[in-house]
């Protein structure tokens, strides 16, 4: 048997980095601008600046430490010997104890959550590269049977949990191979730039998933950019009478709103909400990724895949950033994998969603 | 009705119960009177309230790591007119409370 410790993390697996977190309640912006605001008294505006420059330091801290422990990493990566990531599974068996019981001998659901994990382990080492979520062979753990009626999936910080749905609108969780990329790349992102779940940043961290997510999908069913089905996230979990509705998915990258979509989001930029949900948000990203491949042609899992992720592994990716900086570096990262019309191809996307990037 | 652990508290009379997040992103939001609930979430409603009220951790507090998890906000309406809200993380929300909020087909 096999229990989680205190952080949730499965007490016989090797443990995460563990980052130092420094979060904000109030927004530097906004203190910057009340700091600078005639109508309110001098004191008060003196404490205003005062909280507003320590709270820039303390970012700049905060970035100079990740990148500070990235260097360390891939120093330490450097000498080490490669290690295959390994396979945990487990049986909740319809209660909320993580991890839940070990599956030795996987089958039927089991089996197909291990084929899947490992098929997203071989697409992240095949084409960009990297060995499992921390890229040191970090073993997968997976629990199923997560709760009654559990209409769910989702990544504690350390391994995939999967409900078995309600039913209505959701059957099991893991029986769309998008599903199973996109929490593993929660695993993928918390390791590289961890951006926060909140905001711009949480819609950028979703939409990442959203990406990886389908373009494993793509890979997997060998479909090219022009396979509408290629777009889909979580087609192939939604329970009958949802398809007999019309939901087809949960998101469409290449048509956010679109009726088929359980959950339809803004697909541009100056109709989003910023304190909505980050699902909700990912939908402006989420169309920029599949507008830019679709214009680069050919399979998704070339070079359009390729300068999303030098965008991740880029060490100058904020926790905290936004569309816009996001744009930015996707846009750099497009010339260097693919020259100008590339680079071009990724402005135009981002164009049509209206998000203009930042300025170097 | 869920008795206060706090006998100058009035009593809860309605509560709203708002889900969010989750690998969907669908937003959930119910309201009940307290008064037909069952017991068992009574309790469960009680007992997260007075939790809220010594600012005692129900289980944890703050936004758990990972991605994709649900989250929770409780308005709860009492005898008196006042309204407390309460902000519960996936792992701090009583099972029994879960089911008030799911989601119906659109």
């Amino acid at each position: 048997m096999s229990f989680t410790d205190a952080a949730g993390r499965p007490s016989d697996a090797p443990a995460l980095p563990y980052r130092s977190m420094c979060c904000f309640i109030v927004p530097p912006g906004v203190l910057k601008k009340y700091a600078r605001d005639g109508a309110i008294d001098a004191a008060t505006r003196k404490s205003l600046q005062d909280t507003y420059v320590e709270t820039e330091r303390l970012r700049g801290l905060r970035e100079a430490h990740r990148i500070a422990t990235l260097r360390d990493a891939d120093r330490f990566l450097a000498g080490a010997a490669v290690h295959v990531p390994a396979q945990h599974l487990f049986d909740c068996m319809h209660r909320k104890a993580l991890s839940g019981k070990p599956v030795t001998v996987p089958a039927g659901a089991f089996k197909t959550v291990f084929d899947t994990t490992a098929k997203v382990v071989e697409f992240y080492q095949t084409v960009l590269g990297r060995n499992s979520v921390d890229n040191k062979g970090f073993d997968l753990a997976s629990s199923l049977h997560y709760a009654k009626n559990y209409d769910n999936a989702f990544w504690n910080g350390s391994q995939m949990v999967y409900g078995d749905g309600d039913g209505k609108l959701f059957g099991e969780m893991y029986l769309s191979p998008d599903v199973i990329g996109h929490e593993l790349t929660h695993g993928v992102t918390q390791n590289l730039s961890a951006l926060r779940y909140e905001g711009e940043s949480g819609a950028l961290n979703e939409s990442i998933s959203d990406v990886f997510g389908t373009v494993f999908n793509q890979w997997l069913n060998n479909w090219a950019v022009t396979e509408p089905r290629g777009w889909l996230v979580g087609a192939g979990i939604m329970a009958p009478p949802a398809l007999a509705k019309g939901f087809t998915c949960l998101r469409d990258m290449v048509q956010p709103s679109g009726q088929h979509c359980l959950s339809p989001q803004p697909e541009l930029y100056s109709q989003i909400d910023p304190t909505a949900d980050v699902h909700e948000n990912s939908g402006v990203p989420n169309k920029a990724f599949a507008t830019f491949a679709r214009a680069a042609g050919g399979q998704a899992w070339g070079n359009a895949i390729k300068a999303w992720y030098d965008t991740c592994v880029n060490r100058t990716l904020r926790s905290d950033a936004t569309f816009s900086e996001f744009a930015a570096l996707t846009i750099a990262s497009a010339l260097k994998i693919g020259g100008a019309a590339l680079q071009s191809q990724c402005t135009g996307a981002w164009a049509e969603v209206g998000v203009a990037p930042a300025s170097p | 009705m869920t008795e206060p652990a706090d006998p100058a508290r009035p009593a809860p009379r309605r509560v709203r119960i708002e889900r969010r997040g989750g690998l969907a992103g669908l937003a959930v939001s119910a309201e009940h009177d307290v008064a037909a609930l069952s017991a068992a979430q009574q309790q469960a409603l009680g007992r997260v309230i007075e939790a809220a009220a010594s600012e005692r951790p129900a289980r944890s507090r703050g936004a758990p790591p990972g991605a994709d998890r649900f989250s929770y906000r409780l308005h709860v309406e009492d005898a008196a007119g006042g309204e407390q809200v309460i902000d519960l993380p996936e792992d701090a929300m009583p099972s029994a409370l879960e089911s008030l909020a799911r989601p119906a087909l659109p």
